[in-house]
């Protein structure tokens, strides 16, 4: 096996519920954002309509091109793509079931049927980018991204692939109450989706960033002054910040499990980021994108820390160091 | 059926292949004898697209093809589409 | 890296052992479709389940997917006290889990039964079974269509070998519903006479459901080869960006992907005793998997076989669920032949095995192609 190396961010992307992509267009969210048609973006992105795609399909096409261009250099075609989605399609899967089951006509819609192949996004990602190699879809709950991310970040520690261009999609649906069978939210929490891509190699060169960690805790059961000294414990044994530590929030954790941990980690600053793409299972991914598509600025490192109902932990390590 | 029917007919299946493949194309466009399946076709329908309008004529006539080739002969014209559910088979 | 273990539940029955002899005989296990009121061919063969043991909705899923795992488990010698610390569990499974129950949740509530059924997902039923077995070690679920389980197979075996997990269970879980049934019918994909694979008159898919369970571990230290131990030497998973649903027609990715699985596994194509092909019995699956293996293997193409006849086209787990039987068939002596193959093709030039024939002991290719272009080809010994 190959010594692990260290995997470098050269780009990343996040595009928001209202079709924002970049940091300026992004506004914090106040209620559930409106549906949102992506076919002119679509066309304006990616040079091309995608006729036969469904929203979803859309929303992670676009998101990785938007990754892609940033990197600044086409990725070799044995990049492997690693898409994370918690619900996938829920669209084309909510028309088909009024398409099949009674009292619908019982005939499934042949785009809706392809559209809704779990997989069908990562192959549009690879067929627009060229990209031969590796093709995952990971799917786990609110930990959809982690699980994305973590076998791309090994993958490209033990040499098994040359680059990786790692997603979290969801999409939202309407109404609301619907949506919710789907996605269990508190009355306060706004309904988003989102794209949030980021593209990994071993390059130093032009990188703006490095994956550091991703962990799963097993904090099954401990209330919130317990989990967040069990959190503390680890994050003081796995880093030596040199650089101011952020902590992002996922939409997981309680008001007061931020709360404990924003004291149980000294001088660690607050960055919420759940404002700006509503909540939807793979937010993280929008959470630590968002942090490499500004301009380059001082050393930081950010922890994205989420938990399920089950009471586990999941823990996002990334930084930019001096120099990226 | 009359003529009156079928040129009816066939501007109900144009407006209807139009929606159910997502084609940016006026409808009213089409010519009757125009081909409409592959890439340098009037309409640039594919296989998957012939599927997409097998289902919905199905739903909407009733006209049942199952199998690929006969679908992709029926639909090579808005004429011979129009002939195919006009025969009611 | 070895198969310790595995599970089996499919149309013959619970266990692998069930189907052996059917699939010797090349007897099909599907029966007439009924219950479902759809626009479908009458008496559409598909392969189901035991009903009785294995009803729809999650609690007969849940069922299934423990049914296979403790058999597993127990041919790896590991009873149910034995302690899974560290262990990983990855499901090859997709989104038709979660539909499959969420049809029958939304049947009830349109006639007044209160439900309490939660919505679920594959990645939930995954995280679910692994607290019930104690695995609690990483947890994946793969959503690769129909290379899930190959996919999920190949995940573990990483986990194994850097040292994330000590041992890991690979599951491959489908369940039959009305929407996948009508859409396939509506890509008019399903052969109302069952699956023909690599057969001239050949027309398309039967679909089935089934749960297949592996364990892999490390090759025990000094360990003799009992017969039941089965070396996974690798694999590869790649992306045909042809067509959504179909095959680049040369076979071409295809081809590249048994290439690179060899490649990966250290072994020579002249090294492979016959392969387990994914042979769906669509027109055009099978011509570009007929064309790949000429690619890889030239004029001396290893027997082949399609399993779909027998176990239906079992999606997201067939990776698991054939694998399994394939073992089992190994393990049993010979090699499964083609149910359902009567007449050759010109247009493929070559034929599956026809009939059983002995397995000798050596390394053996599965084949595993899904929509969405996702390929898995592994490449695993016997004896």
């Amino acid at each position: 096996m190959a010594e692990p190396s260290v995997v470098y961010i050269h780009a990343s992307a996040a595009l928001g519920p209202n079709r924002d992509y970049l940091p300026a267009q992004r506004v914090r969210l106040s209620a559930d954002p409106a549906p949102s048609d992506l076919r002119e973006l679509t066309r304006r992105v990616l040079g091309q309509s995608l006729r036969q795609a469904s929203h979803f399909v859309e929303l992670a096409a676009i998101g990785a091109r938007l990754c892609l261009e940033r990197a600044g250099q086409a990725p070799p075609p044995a990049t492997a793509v690693y898409l994370g989605t918690g619900l996938a399609e829920v669209r084309a899967g909510e028309a088909l079931f009024k398409q099949v089951l009674p009292p619908g006509p019982g005939l499934a819609s042949p785009f809706d049927f392809i559209n809704a192949t779990n997989n069908m996004a990562a192959f549009y990602v690879a067929r627009l980018a060229g990209l031969v190699s590796r093709n995952l879809t990971l799917t786990l709950e609110q930990f959809s991204f982690e699980a994305a991310l973590y076998l791309a970040w090994q993958d490209l520690r033990h040499g098994a692939v040359p680059a990786a261009l790692v997603g979290g999609v969801d999409e939202n649906s309407f109404p609301r109450a619907n949506h919710l069978r789907f996605l269990s939210l508190r009355d306060d929490q706004v309904m988003g989706e989102g794209s949030a891509w980021l593209y990994l190699n071993g390059d130093p060169d032009g990188a703006i960033g490095e994956v550091l960690c991703v962990e799963t805790l097993k904090t099954d059961g401990l209330g919130g002054t317990a989990w967040a000294q069990a959190l503390r414990q680890f994050v003081g044994a796995q880093f030596t910040p040199t650089a101011p530590v952020s902590l992002l929030p996922g939409y997981g954790l309680a008001p007061e499990e931020t709360e404990a941990l924003t004291r149980a980690l000294p001088g660690v600053m607050l960055a919420p980021y759940l404002d700006y793409c509503g909540c939807y299972p793979t937010a993280a991914a929008f959470g630590v994108a968002m942090q490499f598509d500004v301009p380059p600025a001082a050393p930081q490192l950010w922890l994205h820390v989420n938990r399920d109902r089950r009471g586990q932990t999941r823990l996002i390590g990334v930084r930019r160091p001096a120099g990226c | 059926m009359t003529t009156l029917d079928s040129t009816q007919l066939k501007r109900d299946l144009k407006q209807l292949i139009v929606q159910a493949c997502n084609r940016d194309v006026a409808p009213e466009t089409i010519a009757d004898d125009a081909a409409l399946i592959g890439s340098d076709s009037a309409l640039g329908l594919d296989s998957l697209d012939v599927l997409q309008v097998n289902m919905a004529i199905q739903r909407h006539y009733g006209a049942r093809i199952e199998d690929g080739k006969h679908a992709r002969r029926v639909m090579k014209t808005i004429n011979s589409l129009a002939e195919f559910i006009q025969s009611g088979r | 890296m070895c198969v310790g273990g595995y599970g089996l539940v499919s149309c013959y029955g619970t266990g692998a052992q069930a189907v052996v002899e059917p699939l010797r005989a090349r007897r099909p296990g599907s029966a007439p479709l009924t219950g479902l009121q759809l626009p479908l061919p009458e008496a559409l063969p598909v392969n189901r389940m035991d009903p009785q043991r294995y009803p729809a909705g999650m609690a007969g899923t849940q069922a299934a997917m423990l049914a296979a795992a403790h058999e597993a488990l127990t041919m790896a010698g590991l009873d149910r006290t034995h302690a899974l610390t560290d262990c990983a569990l990855v499901l090859g499974g997709t989104g038709s889990l979660a539909i499959a129950e969420a049809e029958i949740r939304r049947v009830w509530e349109r006639t007044g039964v209160a439900t309490a059924l939660p919505v679920t997902s594959a990645g939930a039923m995954a995280r679910q079974l692994a607290t019930t077995l104690g695995l609690d070690g990483p947890v994946f679920c793969l959503a690769t269509a129909c290379a899930s389980s190959a996919n999920a197979l190949l995940v573990a075996r990483d986990l194994i070998r850097r040292g994330q997990a000590r041992r890991a269970l690979v599951i491959g879980a489908e369940r039959l519903s009305a929407i996948t049934l009508s859409g396939f019918q509506s890509l008019l994909l399903l052969d109302p006479a069952g699956c023909r694979p690599f057969d001239a008159a050949r027309r398309g898919l039967q679909l089935g459901e089934g749960v297949g369970a592996l364990w892999l571990e490390p090759v025990p230290a000094g360990h003799a080869d009992s017969g039941r131990r089965h070396r996974f030497h690798g694999g590869a998973n790649l992306c045909d960006t042809h067509h959504m649903t179909s095959a680049s027609p040369d076979g071409g990715a295809m081809a590249r992907v048994m290439q690179a699985a060899l490649t990966q596994a250290g072994v020579a194509a002249e090294e492979i005793v016959a392969i387990k092909a994914h042979g769906t019995g669509s027109a055009d699956n099978d011509l570009a998997e007929a064309a790949a293996m000429k690619t890889v293997f030239g004029a001396r193409v290893p027997p082949f076989t399609g399993l779909k006849r027998g176990l239906g086209h079992t999606l997201a787990a067939c990776g698991a669920v054939e694998t399994v039987a394939f073992l089992a068939c190994l393990d049993a002596g010979f090699i499964p032949p083609t149910a359902g193959f009567e007449a050759f093709d010109p247009a493929l030039g070559v034929q599956p095995l026809v009939p059983a024939q002995d397995a000798p002991a050596g390394i053996y290719l599965y084949n595993f192609f899904g929509f969405g272009g996702n390929y898995g080809t592994l490449v695993i010994g016997h004896g």
